[in-house]
């Protein structure tokens, strides 16, 4: 917004510009108003107070009309600060007159004329770039105070008030209370401009009449394309009707003004998008796509909408086939749910974070794997007719409500499968067979068996059904056919409906064609015996249709059908009136998808993270991991580039990567990039990493990780002695932020510090906290290791705690903060991370554990190979029988114990009959907790409170059971250690 | 909604305009058409078997191709666009024994300076290069070819997110050697292979028949077979699996399957390359015919009689362009006249095949 704060006598050369601006317009006002020359007054200084003046009096005027323009919109279109319709130099004119009032006190007879103030927060928000607004406002305003931040607030709830401006919503909003308000001023900020530009050119396919004019629902259909996008471009779009209304004026072409936005405002939009070559061509492909939609089918639109009128039928259905190896064994291939997210907007949070359980599935679906369509699952059983076929293991009741009812296979007690060649069938939802073809059906009651002689027993490698083979004749009796449909197996004959020309983007081979939104699709009804005309029905609307003479088949172009699932009836006649043969099917009209940078399931390389679109720290810090599906045995290249501010590249690191990489290998790759110096010395300063896995030829995927959009975030600087300071970069609207030191040595007494100005980092690091609000930054300090090696190993102390649930309770919010903290690219800071978190971990089992085990937990902080104390461990579990026999059990189970799987299921195993002894009835969930309890307590929070005291209560009552866990978690990571060793 | 009535004709040039193709210059049975199919297949398909692809596509064009369409045509198209890179033989996940079709990475080289050779496909049937500019590619039998700025294609290209590939990388031919030492290096590991137990639907490629007609060349084993041969047996859900199997009087006792040396690849190509050694040994090399321009500077057109492995169906892409088969020709190719006899050099260097005579007989089916 300005380069440089300006001189005194700067600002007095600006304000008489400002003057001058002011005055040509005046002068050529009076002009047109014939009033002849007049005396061009000397110029001189003016009255910062009067120019204020003009221009809120002129920005009322305007404002206002646009008001009045916008109140005749259904719905209504808020006025934006930005629209505020001033020619370049009259906004350099406002600039100056805003920051001379500035400079000048901002007193109230500044603030009565408020409305420059709000267009020139507005302009600022425009070139707002995601970094600090108030750093940047402040360095182009100078003068600026932080306890003038509220009149900022103040003028837009007036301006929204007074003019129907917008009213910022979202997540963005809740954080932000006063930025906020001019960033959704600005329209669309600058940086997010080529990116809204991308969504539109991607989005074209899927542009219809109607949804060019329903910004609405426009926007609601954009948003829920955003999970590729940048953090902050995902937030802004969270306000769909902004979105819409932004989407809907760039989309209209320069002969198609807009109702949504002034038509300068659109053109600055538009001129700025269009400076970038990329840019411009997404815009302007995007806009050619729209003109032709509303030129090509205006007045044409005859309100055909989209529907789920088809119950057994919707775009979230998952497609069910079977495959022959040594029998049929089915699978089931799971769509992309996001578009569920228009119903539920924490449904794409929740599909990243948690698995996905799938009804009779031999597997959990991985975390973040639906969102994206082409996820396999094979069916070990056959799902439950009782129990939903998709949740999320863990997530809110109403996103597992809505799976539920969105996501649902056919219903029994017959499930139809069209044989294909060599092994492979896919399910006909509709349930019935076609002459000369041949199925699979899938059953669990014998007696329903049709007694027809063509169908034959054949081998299912699912549990819980049985499976025949039906080799339909191509002449079947009225017998068969009354056979089969008291089966409730349809026989269609006599007529044949498909997709022609064009490979459809699914077909079933009978009753369920998927085309993509915008294309032109071609279905050919074929009739055994030739009709005179053909009636269809879609979704229950009628057309007719003569037949071609001499052709069995009709051809018909579908355009425009709107996305969702229809229902289509074909009848066709001869010569009387009653049709000789009917049929059915059911059309999908779906978005085209958009291919994720990780690529898709049917791409040579492959990437996935868990969770979806981690952040910079939690991908780098262990918190996110990556798998890279590939070619078995096959070397491709591993390029990992840490960006700074305005995306430039700051480090580069490459390694070659043998494919595939699991989670574990990806684990060890992580953990050597994190060691390079390249990497390490400048990932604190990164604001962005991409990492890109490709081979020529094969395959290319891209994982783009950002520090993601902190409303408060730590920036370590070191110095030329080694050592570090540690600043904090607030981006809030800096109410109330406070910031907490804790020393390494003292790791749960919280020392205040300034959130001002930067804190000294001792050369043990440390831990710092800084809040503001609900936004939390936590962060391991960096060490200064030449003088971590001078100084005497580190202790941490801990409080003297009693043998409360509260004191637990303490000691495990402790480790949460310590181990749930950003960690800096430096290994001594890992180490002191990890030293705290044993303490910590050891403080629970002296708290506990009672006498005996506080002393063997003094022992493992001292030894230096943990295997060599197992018995000593088996032995402090307790000395009565009963406790022997535990210790026992776990001893002789530790070997069997090697992942964490089988820890959970054998360690519950064991103790279950002892939870129940102790009366704690939930066994598999207190098992579970006890061993978090005794091996990472961080996990326990964020748990229910009150379930969390109870079962401490308990276990504080029982500590064998928590000995017992200890000893479990203790020895299997030892002797894990030991024989990674080994190999 | 609107719903529209279509003649044959209507369909065809709408099917076509859909696949981004010309109505005009292109029918529905063309290599450029069947190839255009395929790729849309694959791109929502994928990760699928060759069987499904071809069935999608036949299922999808047969009805408005009038005279038919030959699955062998269209099995035959899909071998080409694999042997291209628009798609990739790997095998699925751990399931070794499995192979399907990936989508190859769009990707690009330069044949000549501003003429890029595009492949590769982008998956949900997104076009491999903006829709605005589709118009500017060229259709040469399954390539495609776009002319571009010299100096500013590749970085166009690039923003385009179609990557480089370079041209010794992407042809990445096989070393030189005698056809003897490389039957004898696949014969060393069928030595020590397992027994190949029973194998339901085993073909063998007879190396007596001639190499004039490869789909006849293939038949079940009989009690006269004993020697090593190359096979291929079908995989329930999967792309047929290709080997070399030992036989003695029509039972196989070893099988080593292919690809050995290139995990990246589809099996056939090994394995076509070890049949090329075998025919030349029995003094039946494989053989192209050539027909030369009357006028110099023209182009020649070179005939295929048996399939090419992709690396030297790659080094003749980079020449010349598909063009439709000569009567009796798997395959056919255009070439400058100049640069036919590089191409021969290459195909006696590396299959060991010679030229022959062109002449007009039977399709080769």
């Amino acid at each position: 917004m300005c380069d440089s704060v300006a001189t005194r006598s700067q600002c007095e050369r600006m304000k008489r510009l400002a003057w001058t601006s002011l005055l040509d317009t005046f002068l050529l006002e009076v002009a047109l108003l014939g009033l002849g020359s007049v005396d061009v007054p000397e110029i001189a200084p003016v009255d910062t107070v009067e120019v204020l003046r003009q221009l809120h009096v002129r920005l009322d005027d305007h404002f206002r009309r646009l008001c009045n323009e916008r109140r005749e919109l259904d719905p209504i279109s808020p006025v934006f600060a930005l629209e505020h319709d001033l020619l370049q130099a009259d906004v350099d004119a406002l600039n100056h007159a805003v920051r001379s009032a500035v400079q000048e006190g901002l007193s109230p007879r500044h603030r009565q004329w408020w409305l420059p103030f709000v267009v020139y927060s507005a302009e600022s928000g425009y070139h707002y770039a995601g970094a600090e607004y108030w750093q940047n406002f402040e360095q182009c305003t100078p003068g600026w105070r932080d306890d003038q931040r509220q009149w900022i607030r103040a003028w837009f709830e007036f301006f929204a008030d007074q003019y129907e401006g917008a009213v910022p919503t979202g997540r963005f909003a809740t954080h932000f209370t006063i930025i906020a308000w001019p960033i959704t001023h600005s329209v669309l900020p600058s940086d997010l401009q080529r990116q809204l530009a991308q969504l539109l050119y991607e989005f074209s396919n899927a542009m219809t009449p109607a949804l060019l004019s329903d910004p609405v629902t426009l926007g609601q259909r954009l948003q829920v394309r955003t999970a590729s996008y940048s953090d902050r471009f995902r937030i802004f779009c969270e306000n769909t009707t902004l979105v819409g209304q932004v989407a809907v004026a760039l989309l209209s072409a320069d002969d198609q003004p807009t109702s949504y936005l002034l038509a300068s405002t659109l053109r600055r939009i538009v001129d700025d998008v269009e400076a970038e070559k990329q840019a411009r061509h997404w815009l302007r492909s995007a806009q050619k796509t729209a003109t032709r939609v509303r030129g090509n089918l205006t007045g044409e639109n005859d309100g055909d909408t989209a529907s789920e009128r088809r119950p057994g039928v919707t775009t979230t259905d998952p497609k069910l086939f079977l495959k022959f190896e040594d029998g049929w064994y089915a699978y089931v291939e799971l769509p992309d749910m996001t578009p569920l997210n228009t119903t539920s907007p924490d449904l794409y949070a929740q599909l990243g974070e948690f698995r996905g359980l799938v009804s009779g599935a031999a597997r959990q679906i991985p975390r973040s794997a639906l969102l994206y369509s082409g996820q396999e699952v094979q069916l070990a059983h056959w799902p439950r007719v009782d129990e939903p076929f998709l949740q999320l293991d863990g997530a809110d009741e109403d996103v597992n409500i809505l799976l539920a009812e969105k996501c649902v296979i056919t219903r029994g007690p017959w499930w139809v499968f069209r044989k294909e060649d060599h092994g492979f069938a896919a399910e006909v939802k509709g349930k019935f067979v076609r002459p000369g073809q041949s199925y699979i059906l899938i059953y669990s009651d014998p007696t329903l068996v049709p007694d027809v002689p063509w169908a034959m027993e054949v081998v299912a490698g699912i549990e819980g059904v049985q499976a025949i083979e039906l080799i339909v004749p191509n002449q079947i009796n009225e017998t068969e056919q009354a056979e089969l449909s008291s089966r409730g197996i349809g026989v269609v004959s006599g007529i044949t409906m498909r997709p022609v020309g064009v490979v459809a983007s699914s077909w079933d081979g009978e009753g369920h064609i998927e085309w993509l939104a915008g294309e032109s699709a071609i279905l050919g009804i074929r009739s055994d015996i030739q009709p005179q005309r053909c009636q269809l029905t879609v979704d229950g609307k009628p057309y007719l249709s003569d037949w071609p003479a001499g052709e069995m088949e009709l051809l018909l172009a579908i355009d425009a059908l709107e996305t969702g699932t229809h229902e289509v009836g074909v009848s066709l006649f001869g010569e009387g009136d009653s049709a000789f043969v009917s049929g059915s099917l059911a059309i999908t009209i779906r978005d085209p998808q958009v291919r994720p940078e990780g690529a898709t399931v049917g791409e040579g390389i492959r990437m996935l993270t868990a969770p979806a679109r981690p952040s910079l720290s939690d991908l780098w810090d262990g918190r996110a991991v990556v798998s890279v599906d590939g070619p078995s045995g096959v070397d491709a290249e591993l390029f990992v580039t840490l960006n700074g501010n305005n995306g430039r590249s700051l480090s580069e690191v490459k390694k070659a990567i043998r494919l595939p990489v699991d989670e574990q290998e990806w684990k060890k790759i992580a953990a050597e990039i994190r060691k390079s110096p390249q990497f390490n010395n400048k990932y604190d300063e990164a604001e962005s990493c991409v990492v890109n896995v490709s081979l020529d030829g094969v395959g290319f995927a891209k994982l783009t990780c950002e520090r993601g959009f902190q409303p408060l975030r730590w920036r370590f600087t070191k110095a030329h002695d080694g050592t570090f300071t540690a600043q904090l970069i607030d981006r809030t609207d800096g109410e109330n932020t406070t910031v907490e030191f804790f020393d390494v040595e003292m790791p749960l007494g919280a020392q205040e510090k300034s959130p001002i100005g930067p804190i000294d980092v001792p050369p043990r690091g440390g831990l710092v906290i800084a809040r503001s609000g609900e936004s939390v930054a936590t962060a391991i300090l960096p060490t200064d290791p030449n003088a971590v090696f001078r100084l005497p190993k580190a202790h941490p102390t801990l409080p003297e705690l009693g043998r409360r649930p509260g004191d637990v309770r303490r000691l495990i919010d402790g480790h949460a903060r310590w181990l749930e903290a950003e960690l800096p690219a430096d290994p001594f800071a890992a180490h002191a991370q990890h030293l705290v978190g044993e303490a910590i971990s050891r403080s629970i089992g002296i708290l506990i554990g009672g006498h005996h085990w506080a002393r063997l937990e003094r022992d493992v902080a001292r030894a230096i190979d943990i295997v060599n104390l197992l018995d000593q461990m088996r032995i402090a579990v307790g000395d009565s029988r009963r406790e022997r026999e535990l210790a026992g059990m776990i001893a002789r189970s530790l070997y069997l114990w090697s992942s964490l799987e089988t820890l959970q299921s054998g360690f519950y195993n064991v103790i279950e009959p002892y939870l129940s002894a102790a009366g704690i009835h939930r066994s598999l969930f207190a098992s579970g907790f006890l061993l978090k309890l005794a091996d990472c307590p961080a996990a326990l929070t964020g748990r229910c409170e009150e379930e969390t005291t109870t079962l401490l209560e308990q276990i504080l009552n029982t500590p064998l059971l928590y000995r017992a866990a200890r000893f479990a978690v203790l020895a299997t990571s030892a002797l894990s250690e030991e024989s990674e060793g080994l190999t | 909604m609107r719903l529209t009535s279509l003649s044959r004709s209507e369909a065809c040039a709408l099917a076509a305009r859909t696949l981004r193709l010309d109505p005009e210059s292109v029918t529905l049975d063309s290599t450029e058409a069947i190839a255009a199919s395929l790729r849309r297949a694959a791109s929502f398909m994928c990760p699928t078997s060759p069987r499904r692809l071809v069935d999608a596509t036949l299922e999808a064009l047969l009805p408005l191709c009038p005279d038919g369409l030959a699955r062998d045509d269209v099995s035959g198209v899909l071998e080409q666009i694999v042997a291209g890179g628009d798609l990739l033989e790997l095998p699925r996940g751990d399931a070794l024994s499995t192979r399907l079709l990936y989508l190859g990475p769009p990707s690009y080289i330069e044949r000549q300076p501003g003429t890029h050779l595009l492949m590769g496909i982008r998956p949900f049937g997104a076009p491999i290069i903006d829709e605005d500019l589709i118009g500017a590619i060229t259709y040469r039998g399954h390539m495609r070819l776009l002319e571009l700025d010299p100096a500013s294609g590749p970085e166009w290209l690039e923003r385009e997110g179609i990557r480089k590939i370079h041209n010794d990388r992407w042809v990445d031919s096989s070393a030189v050697i005698e056809p003897g030492e490389l039957i004898e290096g696949y014969g060393a590991r069928l030595n020590i292979a397992g027994e190949a137990g029973q194998i339901d639907g085993l073909q063998i490629l007879d190396p007596a028949a001639s190499v004039r007609f490869y789909r006849r060349r293939w038949r079940a084993p009989m009690v006269t077979d004993s020697g090593d041969f190359v096979a291929r047996r079908p995989k329930a859900y999967g792309a047929d699996l290709w080997c070399l199997v030992r036989i003695r009087e029509g039972m196989p006792h070893h099988l080593i399957d292919l690809p050995i040396e290139r995990p990246v690849g589809a099996g056939h190509d090994e394995a076509w390359r070890y049949q090329a050694a075998v025919d030349s040994r029995l003094g039946t090399p494989q053989v192209v015919a050539v027909e030369r321009s009357a006028r110099s500077g023209d182009n020649a057109v070179i005939d295929f009689f048996s399939p090419l492995p992709a690396f030297a169906d790659r080094f003749i892409q980079l020449l010349g362009d598909s063009i439709s088969k000569s009567q009796g020709a798997l395959f056919s190719y255009q070439v400058p006249d100049v640069i036919v006899p590089e191409i021969l050099d290459y195909l006696s260097k590396q299959l060991w095949m010679v030229e022959v005579e062109r002449a007009h007989g039977t399709d080769n089916c």
